[in-house]
């Protein structure tokens, strides 16, 4: 008879046992060659529903985290490439692993590239107060003076009064000026080390160390009504929809005014830019509630930047659109409205979804393509101002940035030595070949892999060679693709018959349409992804289309500073691997294009 | 020798790879918002294809992994209060987080972190980097503590 212990161990066993093998999500993607970012191809790692890459980053290897959805959106979809996938068994424990030492990574190289952006603001800071000039600080343009007495701040200025005293502005006030009058560039810190550790411990600048003060600065002056929000700063985005909303951004007030008397009684180095924020945000909450309007800060400063021209099939694709995109964000501000508890990250997505309108609004209205600039953060509200109350004498201020310099110089060696690009032996692949092999003892991952691959052996710096390596010796459980933006919607067409009128009509640009031209692509007339054996003579027929382009491109050249030109050299270089078989076009989309294509069932009027 | 190799071994490869760029290239001209989330089964719009909920979800698991992966790594250093609340700060920011204090997660996070670094729980009270981090809120030490 089986003994009860063991029963009862094994069926006690069996639940820890079914989660230790729960199997991870751990799979190695590969990502079609296309015009544009990445010509030669690209490899991630993905785990769960994280991305992990490498980006080229202005010549440096730069570690990317993305939610997979994002991350397909803009590959698989926007700039339509194929997607290969290959999945691998790994245990959890190596799964975990991985995720450790690669958001250690993620996180490190982002303060190492925060530090050499602090010494590089340094020297500008420096080169500013020299010649008497402003200098650039955050959140500084969501404020102006105020030449009456502000009535919003009230209620928190009486919370700050009954908490710290009456005289607290004033001492702080004292205190801030005292400091910002004895700071001076630190010439002694020679001593920093740039040994290898998980999270380098580098010394706040001068220049983030006088932007602090400032910003405390501004901050009780804001308190003490003496500043107030700037309207121009915020976007109206219409009515307050519902008493739930009100609700809502009652709470939120009562959130931003406790994070406000916190960051003003017990300051900490780094976080006035916080203070500012959350007083720009409780200025503007606090005017949505008196207005019975939705006021947001606006993520999208400065003038846009041109990406291409802006043709009538865009146009339209972008006004139906922008009917789209209001709906769905007045869908998602009512369902954040619902929830009880307000925070951060849902108003912030309300400020993406206003300012996001808001760009659709004026691109229309200067007939120019709208200009989504990604938006790393919450709202910046850079602006310039005089640092009058720092003092630094002009010879002290040579030798401070003889020294700043060369501090800055000393750590791009540095950095430049460890994240510096190179096509062969620092590229996209190599590096993140080697985050997954330090995620394993001795920087081995045959255990959990069951193979190796040298980044510096067998070609593997070349992502498709790489992801061929993948799949002979990490020995992948299933490796799957899947197909672009447009090829699926080919598939899809071709699903309801006519297969041949059908591959005809998409298999041009001219006639086609899945796909609008876009300069950046370059100029081609045939698809060449399909079927392969066109290639060459489809190749060569974009050969000539391209440079039959050149002549008009020449004639547009003092008006539109070279682009059609650069469009008609795109389209040769990318039609010479055509007539050696090899296809690396594939066309792409904009963001507002495509979301617009999912709207009108995914067809042009064409 | 490795060079030598290559050439060899991958002249085509690298006659292509020459003229191409093997890496995806950073560029804000990518238009789309790094917290817009898209439908992994279609081209749907991005404020359509997940609820607030599920994205703010996604994203508090991010930061706090973060948050984990920051404490962890100072756990044994000699890091300055002061300095600890700064590096929570920009790693807050990171996440679209301005103000760290506010967030449950940060406080989860760094508890995760001190358990892997081996800190005993008793202990968690009298770390002198997280001093400034435990006088921010009330409740702070017992966040730290279900983080743990």
């Amino acid at each position: 008879m089986f003994p009860r212990a063991a029963l009862v161990l094994i069926l006690g066993l069996w639940p820890l046992q079914g989660a230790a093998f729960k199997a991870p999500r751990v799979e190695i993607l590969y990502i079609d060659a296309n015009v544009g970012g990445s010509s030669g191809g690209h490899v991630a790692l993905r785990l769960e529903d994280e991305v992990y890459h490498f980006q080229n980053e202005q010549g440096t290897t730069r570690l990317t985290r993305d939610d997979w959805s994002r991350f397909r959106w803009v590959y698989n979809d926007i700039e339509n490439r194929n997607i290969e996938t290959a999945e691998l068994q790994v245990r959890p424990l190596d799964a975990e692993h991985l995720r450790q030492h690669l958001g250690l990574l993620f996180i490190a190289q982002q303060r190492q590239t925060d530090y050499l952006k602090a010494l590089e603001q340094d020297i500008s800071f420096l080169e500013t107060l020299a010649i008497g000039g402003q200098v650039l600080l955050k959140e500084r343009a969501f404020f102006e003076p105020a030449k009456t007495p502000q009535k919003l701040q009230e209620s928190l200025r009486q919370h700050l009064i009954e908490q710290t005293g009456p005289s607290f502005s004033t001492q702080e006030q004292a205190r801030l000026l005292k400091t910002l009058r004895n700071l001076h560039y630190d010439e002694t810190l020679e001593g920093l080390s740039f040994k290898e550790q998980p999270y380098p411990d580098y010394p706040p600048t001068f220049s983030e160390k006088a932007a602090d003060l400032f910003s405390r600065q501004l901050a009780l002056n804001v308190m003490d009504g003496k500043e107030r929000l700037r309207e121009g700063a915020l976007i109206d985005a219409g009515p307050l929809p519902s008493s739930a909303a009100r609700q809502w951004l009652q709470g939120y007030l009562q959130e931003l005014q406790a994070s406000i008397i916190r960051g003003l009684k017990t300051p900490y180095p780094g976080g006035g830019s916080a203070l500012l924020l959350a007083l720009a945000r409780h200025q503007s909450v606090a005017l949505s509630l008196t207005r019975n309007r939705l006021f947001f800060l606006s993520l999208f400063e400065g003038e846009p930047r041109h990406l291409e021209a802006n043709d009538q099939e865009q146009q339209r694709l972008e006004a139906l659109f922008l009917n789209q995109l209001t709906r769905e964000v007045t869908a998602s501000r009512e369902e954040i409205f619902a929830h009880p508890r307000p925070n951060e990250w849902d108003y912030h997505r309300m400020e993406i979804g206003a300012s996001e309108i808001n760009e659709l609004w004026s691109a229309q209205k200067a007939q120019r393509a709208a200009d989504f600039k990604r938006t790393p953060g919450p709202p910046r509200g850079e602006g310039r101002e005089h640092l009058n109350n720092l003092v630094v004498t002009d010879s002290t201020l040579e030798a401070a940035l003889i020294r700043a310099k060369a501090r800055r110089h000393r750590f791009w060696e540095w950095f430049d030595g460890h994240y510096g690009y190179q096509l062969i032996t620092h590229n996209c692949v190599t590096e993140l070949n080697r985050a997954i092999q330090g995620s394993f003892k001795n920087a081995d991952e045959r255990l959990a892999f069951g193979g190796h691959i040298d980044p510096l052996l067998s070609q593997s710096f070349v992502p498709y060679r790489y992801f061929e390596l993948v799949r002979q010796r990490y020995r992948p459980l299933v490796v799957t693709r899947s197909p672009s933006y447009r090829n699926r919607q080919l598939a899809a067409m071709s699903d309801h018959g006519e297969d041949l009128p059908i591959a005809l009509q998409e298999s041009t640009t001219l006639t086609g349409t899945l796909y609008s031209p876009r300069p950046s692509d370059g100029r081609f007339l045939f698809f060449t992804e399909q079927p392969a054996w066109t290639r060459p003579l489809f190749g060569a027929a974009n050969l000539i289309y391209a440079m039959a382009a050149i002549g008009p491109g020449l004639l547009n050249l003092p008006t539109d500073e070279g682009r059609d030109l650069e469009s008609a050299f795109n389209g040769i270089l990318f039609s010479l691997p055509e007539i050696g078989w090899w296809t690396i076009r594939k066309g792409s989309y904009t963001e507002a294009g495509l979301r617009a294509r999912a709207v009108t069932g995914h067809l042009s009027t064409r | 020798m490795l060079a030598a190799k290559y050439l060899i071994k991958g002249p085509a490869l690298l006659v292509f790879t020459g003229l191409l760029s093997a890496c995806s290239i950073s560029d804000s001209s990518v238009s789309i918002s790094e917290s817009l989330e898209s439908s992994a089964e279609s081209s749907r719009s991005p404020f359509k294809s997940s609820s607030p909920k599920e994205a703010t979800d996604k994203a508090k698991s991010s930061y706090t992994d973060d948050v984990a992966n920051l404490t962890f790594s100072i756990a044994g250093s000699q890091m300055s209060a002061n300095d600890f609340a700064n590096a929570l700060s920009r790693t807050a920011a990171q996440s679209k987080i301005s103000d760290w204090a506010e967030e449950k997660a940060t406080f989860t996070g760094i508890g995760k972190g001190l358990k892997r670094a081996g800190i005993a729980k008793q202990n968690i009270g009298q770390l002198p980097y997280l001093q400034k981090v435990l006088t921010s809120k009330k409740d702070a030490l017992k966040s730290i503590e279900e983080g743990y």
